[in-house]
């Protein structure tokens, strides 16, 4: 499967979009919140593990090392196979906020390269906001990319991720599930 | 009294650093002008092509703004605050710098292993000049003999000849070099290295590397004030300071998300950081260290390259 949620095979092709490898001249950014009847520290027990992605709807499984610590890697691997590797950059649970990185994905799985993501909870008694952004170029790396492959494609794909992973975190949440 | 002495400060601090700064605003497709004096947006002028990287002229005059989307060199009129001329190039245009006598117009394209030569004023490409992989940063020596070029994918820094325009020197830096930057008297020139998360200290006369610095993650451009070096970190959202003689750290300022664009204000008493993810450029004060204000300009500022403007009233005082 796909991560933008689309049913795809595995993807055949191999992709790497390893640290400042090559990339298209525009970075693209989004940000993209939703509002959580719960307390902070409720939602935080769902998102707040890093070897734990299971609330993103096309994750089947999130295997990784170091826990919550600074570089710790996860490998995600999505419905119908598709593997994410990702690393995690800044983690404090005081703040409720973390950013990682994804270290390789096929842009066939999401149409981007040199992705790095902030998550963070906030909120005041019983009412909470996560916000989710992204920073990241999009999967053809020069110029007059393909349309499946360039700027619109990107912020589409990581913009429907992200609306999909929040309002499973709500609903997660809201059910006390 | 006390307001009366802040209202006297802020009077002085005015007339020592009546700057502009022009910001280019990548996804919102403009250029943002501040008056760093009032820290407010004087004017707001569309560009197009999703602007990146800018060089101010040595005069004041001219800011030439690069679109690597739009392939495209933007000649804007600094005074008028208007778009004089849109000038069509090819790849994608992106590191930018002008030669001291104020023509010709060096651009990088970061598709291909050469720089364009553009007269700006034949509207022309008049030579391309090869250098390494995905040149990025640009810089001319103050003598105006000798252009710099960062090729990122190739880790060094070129040097060219700006009278025979050949490639006289590479110099091997560190990973993914992506800004360069001389210092005022052309004796070194600094990168900043994307992979290795350090500046490289170039000896320019001798054309070798005298010393690395490490410094914050994913490392964009280094500015320069007063013998410190101020350095973007990307992914720490910081700034890394240290001082050009010693190399050694002097401290890491907390910016605003992405931090990009970095230069001096003419008299060297502050900094000015263009935060990409934030829409706002962090002021550092450059003896204290210290953010001491934060500006809002548009969309996705990158601000690469020489983006600081004297007034007339500071240029010719």
């Amino acid at each position: 499967m796909k991560f933008q949620l689309l049913a795809a095979a595995a993807a055949l092709l191999v992709g790497f979009a390893g640290a400042a490898e090559a990339h298209g001249p525009t970075r693209q950014k989004t940000t993209q919140s939703i509002e959580i009847n719960a307390a902070p520290d409720k939602v935080w027990t769902v998102i707040g593990n890093f070897q734990d992605m299971s609330w993103l709807p096309p994750v089947e499984k999130t295997e990784g090392s170091g826990g919550n610590d600074k570089d710790a890697t996860r490998t995600l691997t999505l419905k119908g196979g598709a593997t994410v590797k990702e690393q995690l950059t800044k983690y404090d649970a005081d703040t409720k906020t973390y950013a990682y990185r994804i270290t390789e994905v096929d842009v066939k799985v999401l149409p981007v390269t040199n992705y790095s993501s902030h998550i963070s909870v906030k909120g005041e008694g019983d009412k909470s906001t996560v916000t989710w952004q992204g920073a990241f170029y999009r999967g053809f790396p020069n110029n007059d990319p393909p349309p499946e492959l360039s700027d619109e494609a990107a912020i589409k794909a990581v913009n429907e991720l992200y609306q999909a992973g929040l309002a499973s975190v709500k609903e997660k949440v809201e059910k006390g599930s | 009294m006390r307001a009366a002495m802040v209202a006297l400060s802020l009077v002085v601090a005015g007339a020592a650093s009546a700057d502009e700064a022009f910001i280019t605003n990548q996804n919102g497709d403009d250029l943002t002008v501040l008056d760093l004096a009032t820290g407010k947006t004087v004017a707001t002028i569309p560009i197009g092509g999703k602007p990146a990287g800018v060089a101010v002229s040595a005069d004041g005059a001219r800011v030439y703004v690069t679109s690597p989307e739009g392939k495209a060199l933007t000649v804007v009129d600094a005074a008028g605050r208007t778009v004089l001329d849109r000038i069509s190039l090819e790849g994608g245009p992106l590191g930018v710098a002008v030669h001291p006598g104020g023509s010709p117009v060096y651009v990088a394209d970061w598709y291909a292993k050469h720089i364009l030569v553009v007269d700006p004023v034949a509207r022309a490409v008049t030579a391309r000049v090869d250098v390494g992989a995905s040149p990025s940063g640009l810089a001319v020596t103050p003598d105006g003999a000798t252009l710099l070029s960062a090729d990122r994918d190739s880790d060094q820094v070129s040097f060219v000849d700006l009278k025979t325009l050949h490639r006289v020197a590479t110099v091997p830096v560190g990973q993914r070099p992506f800004g360069v930057t001389i210092d005022r008297d052309g004796r070194r020139a600094y990168t900043a290295n994307v992979g290795s998360n350090d500046v490289s200290v170039i000896d320019i006369a001798s054309r070798k590397v005298v010393g690395v610095v490490k410094v914050g993650e994913r490392p964009y451009v280094v500015g320069l004030a007063a013998d410190r070096a101020f350095v973007s970190n990307q992914y720490a959202e910081s700034v890394s300071v240290f001082d050009v003689t010693t190399l050694q750290t002097l401290a890491t300022v907390p910016v605003g998300e992405y931090p990009e664009g970095v230069e001096a204000s003419a008299d060297q008493t502050k900094i000015y950081v263009a935060n990409w993810f934030s829409n706002a450029v962090s002021v550092i004060d450059v003896a204290t260290l210290k953010v001491e204000n934060t500006l809002d300009v548009g969309d996705g500022p990158r601000a690469f390259g020489a983006f600081i403007r004297p007034t007339p009233r500071q240029a010719k005082p």
